[in-house]
């Protein structure tokens, strides 16, 4: 952490420094309310509960290397497969996407903090409880949650005690979720500096507030989407059991309401994110800001209308089915207008192509092959062959790992710098990049076939006849899942100052007021707002 | 931050609380009916 | 496609399924009815389409990558928005998504089209099995479950895995060719999916209510799929068995399989001899009970209870197994299996396990007769 704090005040620092000294040891984090030193730990928090998702991936690759069981007993894989999912969406992705918001917000529209910093405390430190929750229920009687990340009714209803700590770990995820959510709210619209309007905000920031309300308007819904599992588990009630009168598939109709705006609320920031990247390596302003601000919340209000793209086969009615399927396939078009404006971003620029920018632009060609079978999975009569299939699989790794992952990875190397005041090693970083490019598309692709072919999901054993699209997946699962160290060892290195010191602003063709402060920032920035006057 | 911006912070704080709740009890409600109903 | 074989129990080479998934197939079956063959057309210009706007979309990028390059000395244009630009490339594939969902719609609205079947079959999703009932027809009254018939040595790796491993079972539903039949579909426990790529079909079974859905099979030949709705441990291992007969064949399987049901109805009243029950019993305990309690009747600790040597059900008065067969235990995984065995088969294994392992002996009502089991229901 040594180059994060302020031990060192750099002289050209404001002098009010003093009155404010920087907490030490570990009261520091404990009772953090600065934003920069949330940011971190929510960042360490989820690459730790990437490591842990990913070893879960791993176990489950391991057996499924050859048809037959050798390691893990069915109901054992089901728990690797739950908590893996449960793990990256709740552990990994959301926290990373906050902490990079916690970051890089107050920086960017000139404010000295978050809007509630004491709060920001709370968010993050009831993430450990929910990790350590999930983490022990593999410990208790009958083992972990073994009935998906989507914890479908009635097979939940029949789980042991770790389905109950699965349960409050996701209400306790959840509430850290939508108290950050109120505080990014709170501090975009009230606390941007004085000229800043929102059309002139940085794209990161417009992807936030957008995803803020989101979560904001659907982690309430799993909240009760869970509580009537575990009422119906342990209190009598029958919301989603026949018997009593209730209906399992409204346990379904309530968690993808929930479920849909969720994956958007995971690409969204990255969308943000690579926003950011593109210009910068272009040397070229992002081409149509207004429409990608249009695109964002033409894309988040859709989000909510076809949640029930997720229940095609569960025997809708025919208008239902046609309702949905029109509202999917509409969402590609803001979507393919943000493919669009990037390229416009980069055609005629006067482009470098540094690790960030690496990092961008496979986002962009990988998440647009993602996109492209989700339109294929949104043709209703298609997504009955495929629906519950290895296609469904490879499709949403395209776009969240290869999506999300990659935009946070890119934002990474484009931050780093600014946070610890070193240049990251770049022959390092496009190792990284090149490893994790190569290794993603061996361990997805041969998916998408094993999924045209039949092959379901969550099985821990198949039929012989797809024994070798097993083999390369697992191969490559465990050739990506061992670059990510390369990560942890680039990022801990250039911390620990084993780096060419970075300038303000170490990137040519970056603009936004994060730059034009010290790298590293200094504890407090923006302590009085500054006056923003760049056109857009 | 200034005292007026600190009151400004929480009133749109407690705003947007009150719509997370108000989003958990429809939901609460509507499965109480659509599970009725159903 | 390079074949990876490690050296596996699999032994022999593999060959492409019948009715199933080909060796390192590629692409989705074409199929043997007219709605799985329109989803493969779809398929394929979802694919085309797609496929052209990817190369030429990152056919541009490509070019600018190569061409507008700082190293190669290119400077920075200053252009940020194009009204133009922008409205073409909202309209244009807004034209493209109502041409994809035209052909689309008319699936749908096929697919979801059930009147005017020729023969209903009802499906039930069991853990782990699928149960099937002939509504009408020939056929009509005949039910049976239908078991993976693949041996727990295959997926042990203890023996060489077959042709058609997995995707094999006991009794397969038969249809005969060229007739719509309507599958509907419930199930006993928890959600499963019945799925037959062949055929086109996928549709949840939900305990507790009815859905149904339809195929046309246009060739006979034997069709096979899996559960598609995680259910628990054995969701791999409750394949589904499809065999698609000419008319005359289909009529002569049902008349068999009236005849047969007609021979095995048990008398309730018949008393058995303790042989007999044992025998049934370990029968009905190898297809119905092993998956959880397993074959040594130890159970898996902490999940699910141990058999042998069991004294709060099994080594008791038989009054406590026969509520626990016939009710299940409501909350835990132990289904309820009165509607899934007959009196005679509860019997028989309750008899088998009162006297199997090391429980010989020890214990009172060694013997339990069908018409015990019928007394309590």
């Amino acid at each position: 952490m040594s180059s994060v704090t302020v031990d060192h005040i750099p002289p050209h620092a404001g002098h009010d420094e003093h009155a404010h000294h920087v907490p030490h040891g570990w009261r520091r984090w404990v009772f953090a309310t600065n934003h920069k030193d949330i940011g971190t730990m929510y960042l360490i928090f989820s690459f730790c509960m990437l490591l842990e998702g990913g070893t879960l991936a791993l176990l489950l690759r391991t057996e499924l290397f050859e048809p037959g069981i050798q390691f893990f007993q069915p109901e054992l894989f089901n728990q690797f497969t739950t908590m893996h999912g449960l793990i990256m969406i709740f552990g990994a992705i959301m926290p990373a996407f906050v902490g990079f918001a916690n970051w890089m917000i107050p920086l960017q529209i000139g404010a000295s903090d978050m809007a509630f910093a004491r709060m920001n405390n709370f968010s993050f430190w009831l993430l450990p409880v929910g990790a350590i929750l999930l983490t022990a229920s593999f410990f208790v009687p009958g083992g972990a949650n073994a009935s998906g990340w989507t914890m479908y009714a009635p097979l939940s209803l029949q789980m042991g005690p770790g389905m109950d700590f699965a349960i409050f770990a996701v209400h306790i995820l959840g509430a850290s979720s939508i108290m950050g959510a109120i505080n990014i709210i709170v501090t975009i619209l009230n606390m941007r500096a004085p000229g800043m309007t929102l059309m002139k905000m940085p794209l990161f920031c417009w992807s936030w507030l957008v995803t803020a309300y989101l979560l904001l308007a659907v982690m309430p819904v799993l909240a009760a989407a869970v509580t009537m599992l575990l009422t119906d588990r342990h209190f009598g009630t029958h919301f989603f059991n026949a018997a009593g009168g209730g209906d399992p598939v409204l346990y379904q109709h309530v968690f993808w309401f929930f479920g849909h705006p969720e994956v958007y609320i995971m690409i969204l920031p990255a969308f943000g994110m690579v926003s950011q990247i593109v210009p910068t390596f272009a040397r070229k302003r992002l081409f149509g800001y207004a429409s990608m601000v249009y695109a964002i919340c033409a894309i988040a209000i859709l989000s909510f209308l076809v949640w029930a793209h997720h229940m095609f086969t569960t025997g809708m009615p025919v208008t239902a089915q046609l309702f949905f399927m029109y509202g999917t396939m509409l969402i590609s078009i803001p979507t393919g207008v943000k493919v669009f404006n990037w390229t416009a971003t980069m055609w005629r620029g006067a482009m470098t192509f540094e690790t960030p920018m690496l990092f961008a632009i496979g986002f962009i060609f990988v998440f647009t092959i993602g996109g492209f079978t989700g339109l294929v999975l949104a043709v209703a009569p298609i997504d009955i062959q495929v629906q519950d299939t290895y296609y469904v699989v490879a499709h949403f790794h395209y776009v969240l790992v290869a999506g999300s992952l990659f935009a946070l990875f890119g934002a990474t190397y484009y931050w780093l710098p600014k946070w610890c005041g070193r240049m990251y090693d770049e022959r390092l970083g496009k190792w990284h990049f090149w490893m994790t490019m190569i290794s993603f598309n061996i361990t997805f692709f041969p998916m998408h076939f094993l999924g045209l072919a039949g092959m379901p999901r969550r099985y821990a054993d198949y039929a012989a006849q797809f024994t070798d699209f097993h083999q390369i997946a697992t191969i490559g699962a465990y050739w990506f899942g061992l670059s990510q160290l390369l990560l942890a060892y680039i990022v801990i290195k250039a911390v620990r100052g084993h780096g060419a010191p970075a300038a303000a602003n170490p990137w040519e063709g970056a603009e936004g007021l994060e730059w034009t402060v010290p790298s590293p920032a200094p504890y407090h920035t923006f302590v009085t707002p500054p006056q923003y006057e760049a056109s857009h | 931050m200034t005292p007026e911006q600190r009151r400004r912070n929480r009133r749109t704080g407690w705003v947007l609380a009150l719509f997370a709740v108000a989003i958990l009890v429809w939901t609460f409600v509507r499965a109480n009916l659509y599970g009725v109903v159903g | 496609m390079i074949a990876l074989s490690w050296a596996t129990a699999a032994g022999a080479q593999v060959q492409d399924m019948p009715g199933g998934p080909g060796v390192n197939q590629l692409n989705l079956h074409t199929g043997v009815t007219p709605i799985a063959r329109e989803i493969y057309s779809l398929h394929w210009m979802m694919l085309i389409i797609c496929t052209l706007i990817f190369i030429g979309v990152f056919g541009v990028m490509l070019y600018s990558i190569i061409r507008h390059r700082k190293d190669k000395g290119h400077k920075a244009a200053k252009f940020e928005e194009h009204l133009g630009l922008e409205l073409t490339w909202t309209v244009i594939p807004f034209l493209i998504i109502v041409g994809m969902a035209i052909p689309a719609t008319r699936t749908v609205v096929a697919m979801k089209d059930t009147s005017s079947a020729d023969l209903t079959v009802k499906v039930t999703g069991y853990q782990w099995k699928w149960g099937y009932e002939y509504l009408d027809g020939p056929a009509a009254g005949v039910q049976f479950l239908s078991n993976l018939s693949t041996p727990q040595d295959q997926i042990d790796g203890k023996a060489p895995i077959g042709n058609t491993y997995l995707m094999e079972v006991d009794q397969p539903m038969v249809v005969p060719v060229g007739q719509k039949v309507r599958v509907v579909l419930t199930a006993a426990d928890v959600i499963h999916a019945w799925m037959v790529p062949e055929l086109g079909v996928k549709q949840d079974a939900i305990p507790g209510f009815l859905r149904d859905t339809w195929f046309r099979a246009d060739k006979p030949g034997i069709y096979r799929g899996q559960c598609a709705e995680l259910c628990g441990k054995n969701h791999a291992y409750m394949p589904i068995v499809v065999e698609v007969k000419s008319q005359e064949d289909y009529a002569a399987w049902a008349a068999k399989q009236k005849s047969a049901m007609a021979a095995a109805s048990e008398d309730p009243n018949k008393t058995w001899t303790k042989d007999e029950l044992i025998a049934k019993g370990k029968q009905v305990f190898s297809t119905t009970c092993v998956a959880c309690h397993q074959a040594n009747g130890q159970g898996i600790p902490g999940t699910f209870p141990a058999l042998n040597g069991s004294t709060k059900f099994v080594l008791a008065p038989m009054k406590g197994q026969i509520d626990t067969v016939l009710n299940g235990h409501p909350g835990t995984a132990m289904a309820a299996f009165r509607d899934q065995l007959s009196d005679t088969q509860i019997a028989a294994v309750i008899t088998y396990t009162r006297n199997a392992w090391d429980n010989a002996g020890k214990g009172p009502d060694p013997v339990v007769q069908p018409s015990d089991v019928k007394a309590l229901r």
